[in-house]
């Protein structure tokens, strides 16, 4: 029996006693809640207690003076029904604008560290906005039954990451699965991911926001929403929309039962993160949390008191402030070390960058912070290395060694090639080599470059080669939103179309483009449904969509198999070819782990006509085996001859994948090539040929 | 309001829940089964309990677990598929051995 663990006082009804000022939010403590929070400028602070979805508090009780130390105030209350239980607090403070106050006694706050929210628990359901305390903290049960779960120990070089949106992965009827659209439904789909052979899942955001910030509809009538979530309401807390449970308030325990069903099969997850502004907007937001705790701790201020707005939505959140950082580096260790998760995606990650005036740092404490955490350090970091201010760092992202970033240029460099546009040979055989022109290993490690062509953000990869323009109109904004530079080729006609060698051409595209992706040097990501030809519509930019135009339609897996087994094999492929995860033990004497050719064997033609290349890859198999890998892209729209290079004696070329073959493209039995004989690659066709198979 | 009473107590016990498994009664209910627990084949009947919370879950797992520590075999039957949604959900039907009828409980024990 601890003897801090009775009560002190005595508030009308409630016992009472200080609290723990260590901790921050609450947590059950024996007989009680603690709860505690941080604000510079209170004068007084109120914890506001509800039973569970009232409007009107049960009880409003003032921390004592003495229940407070230095900027945190800190309270036991005990025999709470902390099950039937909301809770927020009424800060006393100054209001000052442009000194950047604006204190509200009368709003009722959100805990910054609240782990479990109420007020949003059922998708879509309309809340009452009669309701002044809309997101409402709640105590958690921390506690699971990990059965010896751990985040999963593999190298970062075996990674191949599938982005993901736990709504649209399985909210259509097509997805079979009981649960649809939830973390439980998404836990059905593991055998499926499995056996496609990801090795890694990155979620759209899943801290808690409001799906109905900014709802509205469009001309058709149809109800807009905050679909993919970039929007944080409370960093510490899984969204209770995306569970089963979360009626019941049991999205923690759902999302860790996720993540110990796919670490059982070997798959890490990584969270996307949106630290770079939250969802209370500018001076004409609401008041959520941080704007009334602590506007100018957590807000990177102008002079007058306004918001900068860093991140295209309203406001900026003050990484770099102490108290800022503390908060970020305690969430993410958080979800490393309660949820297990494997690693990171940061949303507008050059914010993270910014000094409290808004200017870039050279070396940012926050980032600093989080590379050498001993709780992260084998937690995957990964980039967005810009934000909408203007600051575009990819290549220059300040990573301590330890950051990844998504790498819009191999993207654009891809997509720009494939599509056939010209100056671009010498560029693509950079990207497929791993980007060392953009991160040089000696700085960056082997991970930095994370490939990708498609993500969430843009046309799906069908939606890449079966449209020219976006078609947005949709998105209620006269079709003006989303990004212009697609770089996409309808391959003749807009749209859905039966012509079979319009879809020929476009299945051919797709193959092209995943081949490439997945024996290029870095991480490979795929959008989730790319692999059976999943269809936006033509839509670049379906943000708000929370319909069948987002939802991935699981029919198309049985009409595109083909590409779904293009997919399969071509990641089986990449597993058994250590030199393009970089982690081949040594180089076949004579060669260099990396080779450039053209038509003719070592002889590459950076001539901006030039549409033909052949990367070549020599390393050894995981049981030493001397091992080459050729990978020849003709992005040209006439075939052309090309020379594969000479091998030592005791290897051969088969050819493994000819993307011009329809649905034979990845070969059931790989055919011994004649390195003597040319070899003719067709119009706007990929071969993959290997030594070992 | 939970209550726990022994419906049966010869080669095999029955142990039956009846009310809320929540914060509210969970702690006590796990410690009253606990106290019933003999070394013999144990069913826990829930076709009463009509809710189970976060904390239910928890105080249901800690019966399966000391159960399984003392070499009890015990078998969870016929809870309300309102219950056995939110074990599936939460993942914790995979660690709870549950069952849809006593009848089915007695099998699985023989």
């Amino acid at each position: 029996m601890r003897i801090d663990t009775n009560p002190t006082d005595t508030y009308g009804k409630y016992k009472i006693r200080p609290g723990i000022f260590l901790q921050n939010g609450s947590c059950l403590v024996p007989g009680g809640v603690n709860f505690s929070i941080y604000s510079s400028g209170a004068k007084s602070c109120e914890l506001v207690l509800f039973r569970n979805h009232e409007k009107e508090p049960f009880a409003v009780i003032p921390f004592p003076p003495s229940y407070r130390i230095g900027n945190v105030f800190a309270m036991i209350v005990f025999d709470l029904d902390y099950e039937n239980l909301e809770y927020g607090f009424y800060i006393d403070g100054a209001y000052d604008f442009a000194r950047g106050d604006v204190y509200d006694h009368d709003k009722c706050l959100l805990d910054p560290y609240a782990k479990l929210l109420s007020g949003r628990n059922v998708w879509g359901e309309e809340p009452d906005w009669s309701n002044p305390f809309q997101y409402r903290s709640k105590v958690s049960l921390d506690d699971f039954d990990w059965e010896g779960d751990q985040p999963l120990k593999t190298p970062h070089n075996e990674l191949i990451i599938y982005e993901a949106h736990v709504r649209g992965f399985t909210k259509d009827e097509s997805s079979g699965v009981k649960y649809k659209g939830t973390y439980a439904g998404l836990r059905e789909k593991i055998p499926y991911l499995k056996k496609l052979g990801i090795t890694a899942i990155e979620l759209l955001p899943i801290f808690e926001f409001d799906e109905f910030e900014g709802c509205r509809k469009n001309e058709e009538g149809t109800m807009l929403y905050n679909y993919w979530g970039y929007s944080t309401v409370a960093f510490f807390a899984p969204k209770a929309g995306y569970a089963a449970s979360g009626r019941y308030s049991m999205q923690i325990d759902e999302f860790k039962n996720l993540v110990k069903e796919l670490h059982k099969n070997n798959i890490k997850i990584i969270l996307d993160v949106v630290f770079n502004h939250t969802a209370e907007g500018n001076e004409n937001g609401p008041y959520i949390s941080f704007k009334g705790i602590d506007n100018k701790t957590y807000y990177i201020l102008t002079p007058d008191g306004y918001y900068y707005n860093f991140s295209g939505c309203g406001n900026t959140l003050n990484c770099n402030h102490s108290i800022v950082r503390n908060m970020i580096l305690n969430c993410l260790r958080y979800w490393v070390a309660e949820y297990h998760v494997d690693g990171f995606r940061f949303d507008l990650a050059a914010i993270l960058g910014r000094n409290q005036d808004g200017s870039p740092m050279s070396n940012p404490p926050l980032l600093e912070a989080l590379a050498y955490d001993p709780l992260l350090s084998d937690a995957i970091l990964i980039a967005e290395a810009w934000d909408a201010g203007g600051l575009y760092q990819v290549g220059s992202f300040p990573s301590y060694g330890r950051w990844a970033e998504w790498n819009g240029k191999y993207r654009d460099d891809i997509r720009k090639f494939l599509k056939g546009e010209p100056g671009l040979a010498g560029e693509v055989a950079a990207r497929i080599a791993g980007s060392e022109d953009i991160y040089n290993p000696y700085w960056r490690g082997d991970c930095a470059s994370i490939n990708f062509i498609t993500c969430h953000d843009g046309f799906t990869l069908w939606d890449l080669y079966a449209y020219n323009q976006k078609h947005n109109e949709r998105n209620g904004w006269g079709g003006t939103d989303g990004g212009d530079e697609d770089h996409s080729w309808n391959c003749g006609f807009e749209g859905d179309c039966d012509q079979e060698n319009v879809n020929f051409l476009r299945r051919k595209m797709i193959k092209n483009a995943a081949a490439i992706l997945l024996t290029s040097i870095g991480t490979p990501m795929i959008l989730a449904g790319d692999e059976f030809g999943n269809t936006q519509y033509g839509n670049n930019n379906p943000y708000c969509q929370d319909n069948q135009i987002s939802w991935l339609d699981w029919s198309m897996l049985k009409k595109n198999e083909e590409i779904f087994t293009f997919f399969q094999k071509m990641i089986a492929f990449r597993k058994i070819h250590p030199v393009l995860q970089k982690m081949s033990q040594g180089v076949p004497a004579g060669y260099s782990m990396v080779s450039l050719h053209g038509m003719n064997s070592w002889e590459f033609d950076y001539s901006p006509e030039n549409r033909v290349i052949g990367v070549m890859f020599a390393g050894k198999t995981n049981d030493g085996k001397d091992d080459f890998v050729y990978i020849g892209i003709n992005a040209h729209w006439e075939s052309h001859g090309i020379w594969l290079p000479q091998l030592p004696e005791n290897c051969h070329w088969k050819i493994v994948v000819n993307t011009d073959l329809g649905n034979q493209a990845f070969y059931t039995k790989p055919v011994s090539l004649n390195p003597e004989q040319q070899f003719i690659l067709g119009a706007r066709s990929v071969i993959v040929c290997s030594t070992n198979f | 309001m939970l209550k726990v009473s022994v419906e049966q107590n010869d080669d095999i016990k029955i142990i039956a829940l009846d009310g809320q498994l929540d914060v509210s009664t969970s702690e006590q209910a796990k410690e009253e089964v606990l106290s019933l627990f003999e070394v013999k084949p144990t069913i826990i009947f829930m076709e009463k309990c009509s809710y189970v919370s976060s904390s239910g879950l928890r105080s249901l797992l800690i019966m399966a677990k000391t159960a399984k520590a003392k070499g009890i075999k015990l078998v969870f039957a016929a809870p309300i598929a309102e219950v056995i949604d939110v074990f599936e959900m939460t993942g914790f039907i995979k660690m709870l051995t549950c069952v849809p009828t006593i009848e089915d409980a007695k099998q699985a024990l023989r």
